[in-house]
């Protein structure tokens, strides 16, 4: 009978576990690392209790979540690819410089057995760990993007880290030039070169494979130590003016555990849970790897194991080659290497000035309209699909770029009029929009009741006949359809007159055809005009169509070139309704963007493009089919450009904003700062979109679509939408010349 | 004395005055104080000693087996076919190594690589001096070498073979290259006595067929008796008396010889009360310039710890005992 050997059978768990949760973090959880929920609202026993982050584990944070309102086990998930990746690298990083330090030394090179002894003994009496914390906390390392950041903090760990792998190499070189057989390789006439490539490496091979696995788990322990000295790969000091002056913090972007260990450690007293969780994480990990080690010792050692006779073979069939190459070719070759690497890193850099984003040359639809549910809208779907697979993108599922979705039964307003007193001077959209109707013509008088408190009114004769106004700042919308309904079951009225919220007008193109009279709404402004009337009369006339329920979204996806960065997404949101010419202008600057994006392939990130339907109205915009049926990994896609409300081809000002782009979403929070100064370097006015900070994010008041890839799928997003305001002196190919230059230029 | 230097000339092998220390270059030791050897083309000479006596350390200086950082010669000269080794090149010493002087170990086992097949083994040493060989030549060469089922051993790692088919094996790749010289370190000291035998009588023919010297070196007189022609005694890192193995035998010139021999021949006597040498043997630390074997020695006297005697020419050698010289001398 075999015994079986536990450490190898435990450490392959282990590893595979690690593999998987690397390769497919969503199959182990759902949620977006990024996601914060900083509060958690509850009620219990009729108050509102409210719960401040971080959270202690339960079913909705299974591991709790950290000060932030992170989830710790998804954070722990989606961060074990980077911190192991680190454990690798700085691994082979020490193998690099050990390898042929520890072999030169084992053949007698005087200098290197020296330097292998000094160093151990300068590691010994400096900890490896201090000079790592010193070095890795300098300003200059600490501002690092992630690449250069990763690349720092593997050659520093390496550095200081070889030398005990150094001498533990020479010691075993050492040993195998110790052999008798070696000595009889010598007696046989053998060159020394010769015996150490075919005896030494051999030897020695078995040996690294299981030291590598090792110190994997020693570089992994290193990386927790220095996490709670808050040194950490993605690690970026925050300044943020407070009161009291300025403040730093040290956050973790990039899901990775010893920066949960770095900021989580303040919290160890009150949330333990976001301290210990990683540190199992690291436990685990750290164990996984040694006991692989040692189990593949326990193999790769005995006598029969064929291994070193086959690494013998490989290595005696390509050292031939490998030694005729060494000479000026492989000089040459490396330097040839090194410049063209320069050299395209330069011409990255230098890429990506060009001209103005022309639109002109976008052969757009016939039509003058194309809102959604209509022919017209299938068709610049289908101008956008052709596009597309022209420019080689890939349809998120099967064949089709066109996503459907279904809509609510909503009307087109073909035509309306809104004349008060003898007044025609009113707009649709500013001054009064035309919720719900039936075709036709209506007048009448109007009653005041915005001064009424309807909840105790039972008598609602006085109403007969006229338009009844209400003022929606004092109801709810359930309590005002209650008091329509009321009313209109109690007496014959010509319609209703809804006073809008601040900031709730919005363009009136649809209404329903529902109710049975006419419900319009009007801006304060009208409310006041009416207000001043002494015998306020109105003439409501609209005629509409009623739309079909069909949306369509519009999804291309656009690989990135890196092989490192192309799983990250870049999603771009456009709108393709339009109702006049101006508006048509966007759908042939959505194109061009996306043509001049995709069309170079130079960038390292993927692109989705999103083209979306009923943009011109929340209830209808393809947004929310978007969300509930999101075609791609949430936590992978870096940012979501919204420009849905982008309808307007020149402009003063703009509407920016990249408050749901925060600091700890890395890419989304530079790319929304770089954007926005270049916006104003170009000298285009940015008008912030209206916020109310709560909680711990940024909602936004003016839209309810502006905030759901962020609340609700948890997609930092930039918002980039057209002010009304302005005649225009900038021109939309402006924003987009800026938009692909941003987006080019590789920034972290 | 010109016979003497045309011996030089003429001999296979001259070792004058070997003096070796090994360890490192801050901390030598001194191991080797005085060997001296003459071997003709075709001679088997025993080198005889005890333990630690410094055998191994000498035959593997003649072979350059000795990283240059860890040995020094501190004076001598080793003539190989009137060539010095010791000046040579490490380069030249290749050439020589294993084509010209063959050197089978102690422990066959740990000497052959565990992870080579035999035949790869082999092959590497052929390939090494560029012979020509056949697989024919190399099972039948494995043939004389006693391997029986040869094909099969080829295909095998050294761990799955015995200790006598492994030194059956450093033999075969030894002979392979058809040297002059054969060092055979102790090597039957580590196979079972009952092949023992077989594998002195292998030596012998090879000797005969080839006409290859060989340096023998064993710590068993029986063995030496066995298959030498001459003697070379080593005692403390000294050479103490050589000359060929009959007048040896019978006249012993040392008093150390003549100890071993009377160890020797109380075991193949069968005597229930063995002969046995009291005392302890020399090591390094505790040389001193004196006769080695004073401690030991029951005829010492008090001149005796007047520095290390000399090398003293006697009827068939020398010895390094000048009171016995004398005796011997007045004898004749
Ligand atoms: N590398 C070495 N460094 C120091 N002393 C050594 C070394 N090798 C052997 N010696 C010493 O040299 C002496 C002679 O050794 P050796 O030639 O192996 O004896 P033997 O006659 O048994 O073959 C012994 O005392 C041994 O301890
Ligand atoms: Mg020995």
């Amino acid at each position: 009978m075999k015994r079986m050997n536990m450490p190898l059978i435990m450490g392959t768990l282990i590893i595979v576990l690690l593999l998987a949760v690397i390769l497919f973090p969503e199959a182990f959880t759902s949620k977006s690392p990024y996601n914060m929920q900083h509060l958690i609202f509850s009620r219990e026993g009729g108050s509102l209790e409210v719960e401040v982050a971080p959270h202690p584990p339960s079913a909705q944070f299974i591991l709790g979540s950290d000060d932030m309102g992170r989830d710790i086990y998804s954070f722990i998930i989606y961060g074990t690819g980077l911190t192991i990746l680190l454990g690798v690298l700085t691994a082979i990083g020490r193998f690099l410089i050990a390898v042929p330090m520890a072999i030169s030394a084992g053949f007698g090179n005087g200098t290197s057995k020296t330097t292998i002894r000094q160093f151990n003994i300068l590691f010994s009496a400096i900890p490896a760990l201090l000079i790592s914390v010193i070095i890795l906390k300098l300003d200059y390392l600490a501002g690092l993007d992630k690449r250069a950041s990763i690349l720092a903090f593997v050659t520093v760990l390496s550095l200081v880290g070889w030398p005990k792998l150094g001498a533990l190499l020479m010691e075993r070189v050492d040993f195998i030039n110790k052999q008798p057989f070696i000595r009889s390789e010598v007696a046989i006439g053998k060159g020394r070169i010769k015996i150490a490539v075919e005896n030494v490496f051999p030897h020695l091979a078995p040996e690294m494979v299981v030291l590598f696995f090792m110190e994997i788990a020693r570089a992994l322990s290193m990386i927790m130590q220095l996490g709670i000295f808050s040194v950490f790969v993605g690690f970026l000091k925050i300044i943020k003016d407070t009161e009291g002056g300025v403040s730093f913090y040290d956050i973790s972007f990039e899901p990775e555990w010893a920066g949960m260990l770095s900021t989580a450690k303040n919290f160890l007293s009150t949330a333990p849970w976001a301290v210990i969780f990683p540190a199992i994480a690291f436990f685990i990990s750290v164990l996984g790897f040694n006991l692989f080690g040692e189990g593949l010792r326990n193999i790769l050692q005995r006598k029969d194991s064929l291994f070193i006779p086959r690494v013998r073979k490989l290595l005696s069939f390509d050292i031939k080659y490998i030694w005729s190459s060494f000479s000026r070719k492989g000089k040459a070759f490396s330097v040839i290497f090194v410049v063209s690497i320069i050299f395209s890193l330069s011409f990255f850099i230098l890429a990506g000035n060009g001209k103005k984003l022309d639109i002109t040359d976008v052969s757009l639809p016939e039509a003058h309209t194309a809102v959604i549910g209509t022919d017209e809208a299938y068709a610049a779907a289908r101008l956008i699909s052709t596009k597309m697979e022209e420019l080689e993108l890939t349809p998120m599922d099967s064949e089709s770029f066109i996503h459907t979705y279904t809509i609510p039964t909503v009307s087109l307003i073909l035509e309306q009029k809104f004349v008060l007193g003898n007044q025609d001077k009113y707009s649709a959209g500013t001054d009064y929009t035309i919720l719900d109707s039936p075709d036709g013509s209506f007048s009448g008088g109007i009653y005041d009741a915005t001064r009424m408190d309807l909840f105790s009114m039972e008598d609602f004769s006085m109403m007969e006949d006229y338009f009844v106004m209400i003022d929606k700042a004092y109801y709810n919308d359930a309590a005002i359809s209650y008091f329509m309904n009321k009313i209109e079951g109690s007496v014959s009225v010509r319609g209703f007159i809804l006073v809008a919220r601040s900031g709730e007008m919005h363009p009136n193109i649809y209404c329903d055809r529902i109710a049975p009279t006419t419900r319009v709404m009007i801006s304060g402004e009208t409310a006041k005009d009416i207000k001043d009337m002494e015998k306020p009369e109105i003439n409501i006339s609209i005629s509409a169509k009623t739309l079909g329920e069909t949306g369509l979204n519009v999804i291309g996806f656009c690989k990135g070139m890196d092989e490192l960065l192309n799983e990250e997404v870049i999603m771009i949101g456009l709108p393709f309704n339009y109702s006049d010419d101006g508006e048509k202008q966007i759908l042939g600057f959505g194109i061009r963007l996306m043509e001049e994006i995709c069309k170079k392939d130079k960038n390292r990130r993927s692109l989705m493009f999103v083209f979306m339907d009923g943009t011109d109205y929340s209830k209808l915009s393809g947004i929310h089919a978007l969300e509930a049926d999101y075609p791609y990994s949430a936590s992978k896609t870096k940012v979501f450009i919204n420009m849905l409300d982008l309808n307007q081809a020149g402009f003063d000002n703009l509407i920016f904003s990249n408050l749901q782009a925060p600091f700890t979403r890395q890419y989304a929070w530079s790319l929304g700062r770089q954007l926005k100064s270049n916006l104003e370097q170009a000298g285009i006015g940015i008008t912030e979109a209206k916020s109310i900070f709560f909680g711990d994010q940024y909602y936004f008041t003016d839209d309810p679509t502006y905030n759901t890839m962020f609340m609700d799928r948890g997609i930092a997003t930039i918002i980039i939408a057209a002010d009304d305001e302005g005649n225009g002196k900038n021109s939309i190919e402006h924003l987009g010349r800026i938009l692909v230059d941003t987006i080019n230029d590789n920034i972290y | 004395m010109t016979t003497s230097t045309e011996d030089n000339m003429n001999s296979l092998l001259k070792i004058s005055n070997l003096q070796v220390s090994l360890g490192t270059k801050y901390k030598p030791v001194k191991i080797i104080r005085g060997f001296d050897l003459c071997l003709e083309k075709g001679e088997i000479v025993g080198v005889l000693g005890e333990s630690g006596s410094g055998k191994t350390v000498s035959s593997r200086m003649i072979a350059g087996l000795f990283e240059k950082d860890e040995s020094s010669m501190d004076a001598g000269e080793i003539l190989f076919k009137g060539k010095n080794l010791t000046m040579l090149s490490e380069k030249e010493m290749n050439m020589i190594r294993g084509r010209e002087i063959a050197y089978v170990f102690q422990d066959p086992t740990m000497s052959l690589n565990p992870y080579k097949k035999v035949g790869k083994q082999l092959r590497d040493f052929l390939d090494t001096h560029d012979i020509e060989y056949t697989s024919e030549s190399l099972v039948n060469t494995l043939k004389e070498v006693g391997i029986n089922r040869p094909e099969t051993v080829l295909e095998m790692f050294p761990f799955q073979l015995s200790g006598g088919q492994n030194q059956r094996i450093m033999i075969c790749q030894a002979i392979l290259g058809k040297p002059d010289l054969l060092i055979a370190d102790e090597p039957t000291s580590s196979i079972d006595a009952m092949l023992r035998k077989k594998i002195l009588d292998l030596l012998t023919d090879i000797n005969r067929k080839y006409g290859m010297a060989i340096i023998f070196i064993t710590h068993d007189f029986d063995v030496a008796k066995y298959i030498c022609d001459k003697l070379v005694i080593m005692y403390g890192g000294l050479m103490i008396e050589q000359g060929p193995l009959e007048r040896i035998l019978s006249n012993p010139m040392h008093p150390y010889s003549d100890e071993l021999i009377k160890c020797a021949s109380s075991l193949d006597s069968g005597d229930s009360r063995l002969y046995s040498l009291e005392g302890s043997p020399l090591v390094p630390s505790q040389f001193r310039d004196e006769c080695p074997f004073y401690n030991r020695c029951a005829y010492r006297i008090d001149s005796c710890l007047e520095g290390i005697p000399k090398m003293v020419d006697v009827t068939g050698g020398s010895t390094r005992c000048p009171v016995w010289a004398e005796r011997g001398k007045s004898r004749v």
